[in-house]
Formats: structure tokens, C-alpha cells, sequence
């Protein structure tokens, strides 16, 4: 056979066996069969910080992407809908890391983990105007909201709340939101930037409506949790770190915050929040 | 002869039972047994209608569609899971377009289906009770037609609990994901990306499960398309049959129309549902059909018609695939739908049981070596959860349609099944 039939069988060949969107009738084998997982980390979708349904797959997400890219480190990451599914992948499959906040890792996960903040934001209690017209005398004291109904997470730290004899409800952050709205819950805990983007998307003329409480209630650190289990774990989370100095010092990491939270955030108050122990 | 049907606002042409072969006074036993249930309190009202030869010989409505409304003909009722029909044929467009295969991978049009995994239960004792294996194959148009996928229905751990169910399901819940029996505020695109990179309950094509895959096909037909899927429909099906009372959401000018739905105990007690009906994991919202609009457009779930609208549509596919001139599907696209021979060995046992095949979109009465009560090997039919069924026997070429709205769904089996007995022992050609 001359060497260019020999080209064209192959290339037909390969076309045949190897074509993703074959629409031909027969039995099929997934390509996950051949996908060397090596590498893979996991995200929960947390809109805007972790969203699958936008370009830069949210802020988070783009920090992250930034650091991989400038440190040429290799992996993938996968942004799923269930933070049990997220945990799985860590614990089970030896994921090279997993992304996000409250992992509410149990004990043995935690011996493997190794967390690197990389945005910290604050979080603030808000409570639904219509249902607390005259507020709800929040003072930075958790006693003050004695009587009130809190909804959290599910796998949240909840005994500071039920110590102080606050009645607590769990349930998924958008439900909490309905919740709220339905006077189901008095109060419910999120960083600004997160409520703001699920009132925008479910109840858009009511933006005034669920107020946001002074002083700040904490803040939520958010990142990446290595796994030291994990081949690379160690070695890609020390050059994980380097990687976000260097994104910090260039510059860029205060860019892409601007770009995602506008011009008018106090860029400094997140690097020093990013200082902090957690 | 044709005589109007005057006790109703609804003009429909309806003839004498003896024109297609079916006996009136034999007809009249199904007015009395559902008479005799609203009576009792069982149900609060119905509307049932059954057509032969491609006319309508009885058109029944009784009892109350409200408190102080009674039922009529035109009733608009939640018919549920008899969306799913008329989702399939909405993807059987698509196909017959040139647009999409059955066999093909739904990962080709929606990429969040790609390197799907199976939940596998560990053996007891093992460190962790479950593992996630890759799909063997990916999930296929035709798994989602048939129940085939491995997905499932949130509520189905009340009907068949099991281990790797409530494991599975525990994702689900963890997601966000419901089974769309109210109408959650998202669009079904948003719910359809999360719920397919959930783990499947069993490999794709190995397992029937009724689910959520009517609703996957709901957004496939947006992807494929182009347009929204309530609109596809209209434009589509609906338009096209004269289906003139089927809706996703409800116009203002018909609110009135719509029944209500009832809480019956089966024994005499019946109550006006007024909130939401919550079982463990299922969770109805009976109410929720009287709003205006909304995003979620449930392939499952979500359509409002009447006892004519269905007919129309069972109509087409009795007359392979045309109503009134009109084509919808072709002859052999019918027959596909309609086959018996498209999930193996796996039977469809949720409505009825062994015997019982899943085609294109509804169930399919496969021999009579089971138990069954009455038809014939060939006839297909499908139901809804507030108490809706309807039958179609292309060998006798009659349509049978019950419209109800009671709860719960697991009381009316009988109820169901002695209709189509007394609608099918009312043929005496």
C-alpha cells in the first residue's frame, strides 16, 4: 500500500473509532473509559464564586484557573451540583484536590487535607424586611437573636446557635433564600455578594427588601483543600501557594477581583482578610 | 348522526354508541360507577371519555371540578405524567426533521452528560458503603424515551425503597433537584445540567426506571430546536391538532375552567387540597397549576388539558400519526413508538405489571399471559398522578380517557382499570 492510502485508511480509520459525536447506530463506549483521572478536582457550584453556567466559571474558579496557568500545573476541574458528590471524589477517588467552603471534612479527610484560602469573604445575617419591620436587633451578640429561626447548611456548626437558643432550620442556600422570603426563617448567614446574586435571580423587585445586618457576622474562607494522599497533593499545593503570592504581588489577583466585585471594593481589605489563619 | 353535546359550554360532535359499534346502556355502566364513587366520597368528580372509530360515543362529567363547580366537558385538569406522551412525540419531531436519532448519545447535544457514573453499593462491612463507576455506554435519546437511563424520580424511594436508591436520591436532594411535580424557579435547562452529572442508579439501558427522563427530553427539545419547549409544542403539536386547551401555564381568561384538586381517604372523606401535598420525598403542588407563568417547563410533568384536547392527540396516533387531514408523525414512526420490542426483557411495572412494555412513550400491553383485565395485546396507555389515565386499542380503535384530580395517586388503579373494562366490554360489534 503507497504510503498515502496508508495515510487516508489510518486517518479513516481513527475518524471511525475515535469520532465523539458519532451518530450512528450501535453500541458505544463512553470516553470516561480512557480519561486518566489524575489530575481531576472537584468544585461545588456556589454562583458567583464557583458557576458553571458562566465564561470564567466564577470568581473562584477564575483565581484558581489564574494560578494553574501562570504555574503551568496541570489539572482539570469538574464544577458538580452536590458538595457530597465533591467530598466522594476527595475521599474516595483520590482526587488531586477539591474547591470551594465549609467542607465539614470528618476526621480522616481532614489528616489529608491541606487547605489553601484564596478569597475570604465577610458574611453577613440578613433578615426579610416585611417580616422584622422594625429590624431584628442583631448587635454582633448571637444572644440577641434569641427566639429567631436560623437557617444553615446542612453539615454547618450549628451549637453556637442552638446555645444560644436560636431554633435552626436546614435546608439547600437558594430554598433558605425562598424560606426567608416566605417567613418560614428569620434569619439566614451568606456573604453579600452571594444573597445579592440569588435575589437578583429569584426575586428581582424585591432587592431592598432583604436587609442586611451590621455588624458583620464572620467572614468565609473559600479555596482549595489538596490532597496529600494524593501523588502530587504536596508538591502541587506548595507550588499552589508560590503561584498565588505571585498572582497577589503582580497585580493580577486584585484585577480579576475588580473585574468580578466593580471598581469600588477595597481590594486590601480581602488580601489582609487572606492573611489570616483558617 | 352526529348530536351536539349540549349540557356543556364545550361543542363537541358526538354520535350515537350503536353508529361505531359500542352499546349505550353498556356505556352507561361507567356514568354509574363513577357516580357511585362521587357518592361515596371517593372521588369528587370526573370527566370520562371514550371513541370509537374515530368518533366520540360518550362523553361523561359529573360530580364537582370546585366547591360549588360542578364538572363539565371542558374541565381543564392537571393531567401530570400524560405530558410525557406528548413529549416523546415532540422528540419523535425532531426525528422525523432530521434533527436527532434515538440512538444517539444525549451528551451530543447536552455536553453535561458526558463521563457519566454509575453508584455501585459496596458489599457490607466495607469501608464505604459505595463506589462511582464510569457508564459502560453513555445515556441514549432512546434510554430517556424508554426509562431506560439510569435516572430516577425522587419519589420513587417511597414506592421501592432500597439502599442504593435513597443513596442515590440523597444526591438529588443534595443538588437541588425535584421531580418538577411543582414548578420549581429555575428553567429546566438549569435543573437537567445538575442532574446529569448526579451519579445513575443503574447502567444505561440495563435497569426500567420510570423518572425524570421526560423531563431531560423537555430541555433536548429546546437544545435541538431552538426554542423554547412550551412553544415547540404549541407551534408543533397542540396548534396543529386543535388542541385549543392544553397549556404549560395557564391563560387568565381559563383559571375558571381548572379543577381543583381533592384529598380523598378512599373511604368518604374529601377535602379541597389548599397547600402543597408532602410525602417523604414526593411532593405535589396541585396548586401551583393556577399560576399565570414561570420558567419550568416540565416534560414530565407540567401540561394542563382537557378530556377532548387528549382525545384529539390519542386520536392521531390511533390514526397512525394524522388527525382531520392534518399529519403529525408518519405511519412508521407510529409503529416505532408503538412497539413492544424496545427495552428486552425489562418490563414496564409501575402502572401496570409483568406483561407490560415501555415503547416511545407510553406502556404497551404486550400479551395476555399476564394478569391482565382487559384490551388486547397492542394497546398503550399512560396515566397521571392526580388521578388521570388514558387508553388507546388501535385492534378495536377505541380511545378511553379518565380525568380526575385526586389524591393520592395509589387508590385509583381500580377504579382505572374497571373503566377501560366497561369501555371495552361496551364494544357489541
Amino acid at each position: 500500500m503507497k504510503l498515502t492510502n496508508k495515510l487516508i485508511y489510518l486517518f479513516c480509520l481513527s475518524t471511525f473509532l475515535f469520532s465523539a459525536n458519532s451518530s450512528a447506530t450501535g453500541p458505544r463506549v463512553a470516553p470516561s473509559l480512557f480519561v486518566e483521572n489524575k489530575n481531576m478536582m472537584y468544585a461545588l457550584q456556589y454562583p458567583p464564586f464557583i458557576d458553571s453556567n458562566t465564561q470564567q466559571h466564577g470568581l473562584l474558579f477564575e483565581l484558581i484557573n489564574n494560578v494553574f496557568n501562570s504555574e503551568k500545573m496541570e489539572g482539570v476541574i469538574n464544577i458538580l451540583p452536590s458538595q457530597n458528590m465533591v467530598k466522594y471524589y476527595f475521599s474516595q477517588e483520590n482526587a488531586l484536590a477539591m474547591i470551594g467552603h465549609d467542607f465539614n471534612l470528618n476526621t480522616i479527610d481532614r489528616k489529608k487535607s491541606l487547605f489553601i484560602p484564596v478569597l475570604v469573604v465577610d458574611e453577613y445575617y440578613f433578615h426579610y424586611q416585611p417580616s422584622f419591620e422594625q429590624g431584628l436587633g442583631w448587635n454582633g451578640n448571637l444572644s440577641s437573636l434569641k427566639g429567631k429561626t436560623y437557617g444553615a447548611n446542612k453539615g454547618d456548626d450549628v451549637s453556637a446557635y442552638k446555645k444560644a437558643g436560636i431554633t435552626v432550620k436546614y435546608a439547600r442556600v437558594t430554598a433558605l433564600l425562598k424560606q426567608l422570603q416566605q417567613g418560614k426563617l428569620d434569619i439566614i448567614r451568606e456573604p453579600e455578594i452571594t444573597l445579592n446574586n440569588l435575589v437578583n435571580r429569584f426575586f428581582p423587585d424585591q432587592s431592598s427588601l432583604f436587609v442586611k445586618q451590621e455588624p458583620k457576622a464572620g467572614v468565609m474562607p473559600m479555596g482549595i483543600v489538596f490532597n496529600t494522599s494524593h501523588t502530587d497533593g504536596k508538591k502541587t499545593a506548595k507550588q499552589f501557594q508560590a503561584g498565588l503570592n505571585k498572582l497577589i504581588t503582580s497585580g493580577r489577583y486584585q484585577e480579576i477581583l475588580h473585574q468580578h466585585l466593580g471598581e469600588q471594593v477595597n481590594i486590601e481589605h480581602f488580601v489582609k482578610q487572606l492573611k489570616g489563619k483558617y | 348522526m352526529s348530536l351536539l353535546y349540549c349540557s356543556v359550554a364545550l361543542s363537541v360532535d358526538q354520535v350515537k354508541p350503536e353508529t361505531v359499534g359500542l352499546s349505550k346502556i353498556r356505556l352507561e355502566r361507567i356514568s354509574q360507577l363513577i357516580d357511585q364513587h362521587i357518592a361515596q366520597k371517593k372521588i369528587a368528580g370526573a370527566v370520562t371519555l371514550v371513541a370509537r372509530k374515530g368518533k366520540i360515543a360518550y362523553l361523561h362529567s359529573s360530580g364537582l371540578a370546585d366547591i360549588d363547580k360542578p364538572m363539565q366537558a371542558d374541565t381543564i385538569f392537571r393531567i401530570v405524567s400524560m405530558t410525557k406522551p406528548i413529549t416523546s412525540t415532540a422528540i419523535m419531531l425532531l426525528y422525523e426533521q432530521g434533527k436527532l436519532l434515538p440512538s444517539d448519545p444525549v451528551a451530543k447535544y447536552i455536553p453535561e452528560f458526558q463521563n457519566q457514573k454509575v453508584l455501585v453499593m459496596q458489599p457490607e462491612g466495607s469501608d464505604f458503603p459505595y463506589k462511582l463507576l464510569p457508564v459502560k455506554r453513555d445515556v441514549t435519546i432512546h434510554d430517556l424515551l424508554t426509562h431506560t437511563s439510569g435516572i430516577l424520580y425522587l419519589a420513587s424511594t417511597g414506592w421501592f425503597p432500597d439502599a442504593k436508591r435513597e443513596q442515590v436520591i440523597s444526591f438529588y436532594r443534595d443538588a437541588g433537584i425535584t421531580d418538577g411535580f411543582c414548578r420549581p424557579d429555575e428553567t429546566i435547562g438549569s435543573m437537567v445540567k445538575r442532574l446529569a452529572k448526579l451519579p445513575l442508579y443503574a447502567q444505561p439501558g440495563e435497569k426500567w426506571e420510570y423518572s425524570l427522563s421526560a423531563d431531560v427530553l423537555g430541555y433536548l427539545v429546546e437544545v435541538v430546536s431552538g426554542m423554547k419547549f412550551d412553544k415547540f409544542v404549541q407551534t408543533q403539536i397542540f396548534d396543529p391538532l386543535k388542541m385549543t386547551d392544553s397549556h404549560f401555564y395557564i391563560p387568565e381568561t381559563k383559571l375558571a375552567r381548572l379543577s381543583a384538586d381533592w384529598n380523598s381517604d378512599w373511604k368518604g372523606s374529601l377535602s379541597r387540597v389548599t397547600g402543597p401535598l408532602i410525602d417523604g420525598d414526593l411532593a405535589l403542588c396541585p396548586n401551583d397549576a393556577y399560576a399565570l407563568s414561570g420558567q419550568y417547563l416540565s416534560g414530565g410533568a407540567s401540561v394542563l388539558s382537557t378530556a377532548y384536547d387528549y382525545y384529539r392527540f390519542a386520536q392521531m396516533f390511533l390514526n397512525m400519526g394524522e388527525l382531520d387531514g392534518v399529519r403529525i408523525l408518519s405511519r412508521k414512526t407510529v409503529e416505532l413508538m408503538t412497539a413492544t420490542n424496545h427495552t428486552g426483557d425489562l418490563d414496564a411495572t409501575l402502572l401496570h405489571s409483568k406483561g407490560w412494555k415501555f415503547g416511545l412513550g407510553f406502556a404497551i400491553q404486550q400479551d395476555r399471559s399476564h394478569n391482565v383485565d382487559s384490551g388486547d395485546a397492542g394497546v398503550f396507555e399512560w396515566a397521571g398522578y392526580y388521578s388521570t389515565r388514558f387508553s388507546v386499542n388501535p385492534k378495536e380503535q377505541t380511545v378511553t380517557i379518565f380525568l380526575s384530580q385526586t389524591s393520592p395517586f395509589g387508590a385509583h388503579f381500580g377504579l382505572w382499570d374497571k373503566i377501560t373494562a366497561l369501555s371495552t366490554s361496551a364494544i357489541v360489534d
